[in-house]
Parts: structure tokens; C-alpha cells; sequence
């Protein structure tokens, strides 16, 4: 313990020590600009899943034309709508293997993204998304050699009169 | 140093999004303590550059202060309030569900060199040592470089922390991530060109042990990042490697990150130092470090 205070007292005086204390307290402080973590890939899974929005047949719609946002903000805005949505059912003792829990709450999250969405549509003329929609999230992963991709219906909004 | 930087900071306000939000649902950063909505209000005149909210005035403010701060006069103040001035929107935008990492580089840069001169002026200019300009400005370029190198290191430390250390060895399941930025591309606006499978992504599959290779290269180059502080010679390999790694990525992965590149092209790479250097090699030797360490 000795050496190593008196370790710390030398890199305490050196130059880079206010660097080192910087890379503690980003790795504390995460995510609240201006600081980070960074931590962009940072735990690369065997499957990954991103959202994107269709029309009632099932054809995909250009998000990027109808509301100014990418399909990486739909995907980030379900899952952060999904997350409280998950803990609010775990901490009520639900099972969230259940396949009726996991319809729910994606129904939910689901419908509250595609009511952003279409909010965000309508401010942009011509571009409205009044008809029928609907969420589909898919899944990547890789079966048998092979990338694959899965799809599952999440949420529908019926059509609105303008 | 600073004209360039002064460049690149002007550059953020091309992105006037954060002035359309009007709402902070998923607050982060200062939104936490406070509204930042009213960034969206609208302006009491017409605005000439059609952006939305107070963009305009934001915009001036900056263009004020990196006026001074390019001339160098009064950066004690200068500095923190170009911070404020993009925590801002920045956190605002950053409050709608989801984190855009454009931006905290630039902004944590400025954060830097804030903090080193106003410790210059409020606690070194009283000592028996005050700091030079000569030195200061040293202090200042040795810590945007610190500040640049602790955020890459910062991402290998939520790496293995995230992964539990195996990072490198999940590096393997990279194939899905690369097919879901090629779907992303797709679905953003239904182009054609990225429709199907991705054929890196399917190299990826069929090539795990020299994708966990080469991802394994960046990993260390990031946390060798430090290394740029050691001498001009080690910034300028680590710069060059970083903005290489960054080209990489945006050529197979589509992500961008050029202002990453730009701030690592200015503080590392540092092309005016350079340039002067082999001038000075070729045309006056004698005015070169005699012990020729660079």
C-alpha cells in the first residue's frame, strides 16, 4: 500500500494525471453531454434488431421522407419506450418470457412510436402519413452459417382523417 | 491552431435540428436541471436563414465569441460560454430518447482548453511561477490533445467494462451490426443500393478470426491514443492511424465521423507544425531542437 501511495503521488504530479482522472469520471458521468462513455459497440451481440415503418400491406415506408428522422432514431425511440414499459411488468411480478407480456408491452411502445411518427409526418405537407401504418421490428442474426433476418408486426395505427 | 479549430467549431451550427425540438421527454445532460425548450421558440423577426427557433441568435453569439477566441483575447470567458453555447441544444437534442456522439468531442475540446486557462489565470498567475504565453499555450494544445486521446481510451474502457472483457472475442457476432447499418441505409429512404445482404457483412460471417483481427487493431489503437502526448513524432503516427481507422469505418460501416477526424487532423496531425519543420530542416537546421527531438 505503501509503494502504491507513493506511486500515485508521483503520477499525481505528472502532466497526463488530469487525462487519466478525465477517463475515471467519463466512465462515470456516461451519457450527459457534453460528456460520454462512448460506448457506441461496445458489446457486440449475436442478434441486433432495428424498427421501420410500413403501410397496412406491409410495404415499406421512406421514414427519412415523411419525418425528417433516420430509422436508427425509430429503433433507439422503441427500445427506450420498451425499457420502462419491461420494469414496470417485472416489478408487478410478470413474466416477461410470456408471450402475451412481450405482445403487450411491444404493442404499447409500438403504438406510442407510430403516434410520434405520424405527429412528425404531419407537420411536413404532402408528406402526411394518414393512412393505415405499422411497425415491424426485425432481427438480425446468423442461423446455420447464414445472416438472416426476422421480422414481427409490433403496433398498427388505423387511418386518420386529415 | 486555433483558426482551424475556430473552423470546425463554426461548423457545428450547421446542424440546426435541436432548435425544432419542443420537447425534452427523455431528458439528458443540463435538460435534467432545467427546460430547454424555449431553444425552439420562435424568433421575433423573420428569420434570413429559415432555420427554426433561436438558431439565428445562437449562431451570432458564436460567431462573436470565435472571434475572439481565434485573436485570443479574453478566452478566460470566451471559452466557457462557447461551451454553454452548444451544451445547449446539444443536450436538448440528446433529450429525445436516443445520443447522437457528433458532437461531445468538439465540445468537451473547448471544455479543455476552458478549464486549463482558467486555471492559468485564477490560480497560476498568483504563484511565484505564473505560466508564460509561451507556456500556456503549450498547457492548452497538451490538454485538447489529452482531452482528444482520453475519449478514445474512454471507449476501450466502456468496451471491456460493457462486455465484461470480451470484447475482442464478440468482435466475431460484428456481421449482424454491419447488415443492420446496410437495413438502416435501406429503410431510411428505401434505396435500392442497399437493399439485401450486405457483402461484408457476409464476408464477416464466413471470415470470423480476421474480423476479430482487424477490429482487434482499432481497439488497441484507440487505447494507444495516450501515446499522441508523448512527442509531435508519436501524435502524428497516432493521428494519422486514428483518421485512417475513422475512413475505415465510414467506407465499411457507413458511419461517419468526420469531426472526430478534424479535431484528431488539427491537434495530432498538426500539418502547419510540419510544414514549417521540413522548411526548417531544409532551409535553417540551425534553429531545429539541437538534440533533433521533435
Amino acid at each position: 500500500m505503501g509503494r502504491f501511495k507513493e506511486h500515485f503521488k508521483i503520477l499525481r504530479k505528472h502532466p497526463i494525471f488530469p487525462v487519466l482522472a478525465f477517463i475515471v469520471l467519463a466512465s462515470i458521468i456516461k451519457e450527459n453531454y457534453p460528456f460520454s462513455h462512448f460506448s457506441m459497440y461496445s458489446n457486440p451481440k449475436k442478434s441486433v434488431r432495428l424498427a421501420y415503418i410500413t403501410d397496412e400491406k406491409g410495404e415499406p415506408l421512406p421514414i427519412l421522407y415523411h419525418t425528417g428522422l433516420s430509422t436508427s432514431k425509430v429503433s433507439k425511440t422503441l427500445n427506450r419506450e420498451r425499457t420502462p414499459l419491461e420494469n414496470t411488468a417485472k416489478k408487478a411480478g410478470r413474466d416477461l418470457d410470456a408471450s402475451d407480456v412481450i405482445d403487450e408491452i411491444n404493442r404499447e411502445a409500438g403504438e406510442y412510436v407510430l403516434e410520434a411518427v405520424r405527429a412528425l409526418s404531419m407537420k411536413r405537407r404532402k408528406r402526411e402519413l394518414t393512412g393505415p401504418i405499422q411497425l415491424i421490428e426485425m432481427t438480425i442474426l446468423v442461423r446455420d452459417g447464414q445472416l438472416v433476418e426476422d421480422r414481427k408486426l409490433m403496433a398498427q395505427l388505423p387511418e386518420v382523417t386529415p | 491552431m486555433r483558426l482551424s479549430f475556430a473552423c470546425v467549431i463554426g461548423y457545428m451550427l450547421e446542424d440546426a435540428r435541436p432548435f425544432a425540438l419542443e420537447t425534452q421527454k427523455h431528458a439528458n445532460g443540463l435538460a435534467n436541471l432545467v427546460d430547454l425548450t424555449w431553444l425552439s421558440d420562435d424568433l421575433p423577426w423573420e428569420s434570413p436563414f429559415n432555420n427554426p427557433g433561436l438558431w439565428d441568435i445562437f449562431a451570432a453569439v458564436t460567431v462573436v465569441l470565435l472571434i475572439f477566441y481565434v485573436v485570443g483575447r479574453g478566452l478566460w470567458i470566451v471559452l466557457p460560454l462557447l461551451v454553454l453555447v452548444f451544451t445547449l441544444p446539444h443536450s436538448l437534442q440528446n433529450s429525445q430518447g436516443y445520443i447522437l456522439h457528433k458532437f461531445q468531442l468538439i465540445t468537451l475540446t473547448i471544455l479543455a482548453q476552458a478549464v486549463v486557462v482558467n486555471y492559468a489565470k485564477w490560480f497560476r498567475q498568483k504563484r511565484e511561477n505564473p505560466l508564460s504565453a509561451d507556456m500556456l499555450r503549450g498547457w492548452v494544445v497538451y490538454y485538447s490533445k489529452g482531452m482528444i486521446a482520453a475519449t478514445y481510451v474512454t471507449s476501450v474502457v466502456s468496451k471491456l467494462i460493457n462486455s465484461k472483457g470480451l470484447w475482442l472475442w464478440k468482435t466475431g457476432y460484428m456481421a449482424v451490426d454491419q447488415q443492420k447499418s446496410r437495413a438502416q441505409e435501406f429503410y431510411r429512404s428505401l434505396d435500392p443500393a442497399f437493399s439485401g445482404i450486405d457483402p461484408i457483412a457476409a464476408w464477416m460471417v464466413d471470415h470470423t478470426w480476421l474480423t476479430r483481427a482487424l477490429f482487434g487493431t482499432g481497439f488497441f489503437l484507440e487505447f494507444a491514443a495516450l501515446a499522441a502526448l508523448h512527442s509531435r513524432k508519436w501524435a502524428l503516427l497516432i493521428g494519422i492511424s486514428l483518421i485512417a481507422m475513422h475512413r475505415s469505418i465510414a467506407a465499411v460501416m457507413n458511419l461517419d465521423f468526420l469531426n472526430h477526424e478534424l479535431v484528431v487532423l488539427i491537434f495530432f496531425v498538426n500539418i502547419p507544425f510540419w510544414m514549417m519543420w521540413v522548411g526548417a530542416k531544409i532551409f535553417a537546421p540551425s534553429t531545429l531542437e539541437p538534440s533533433g527531438r521533435v
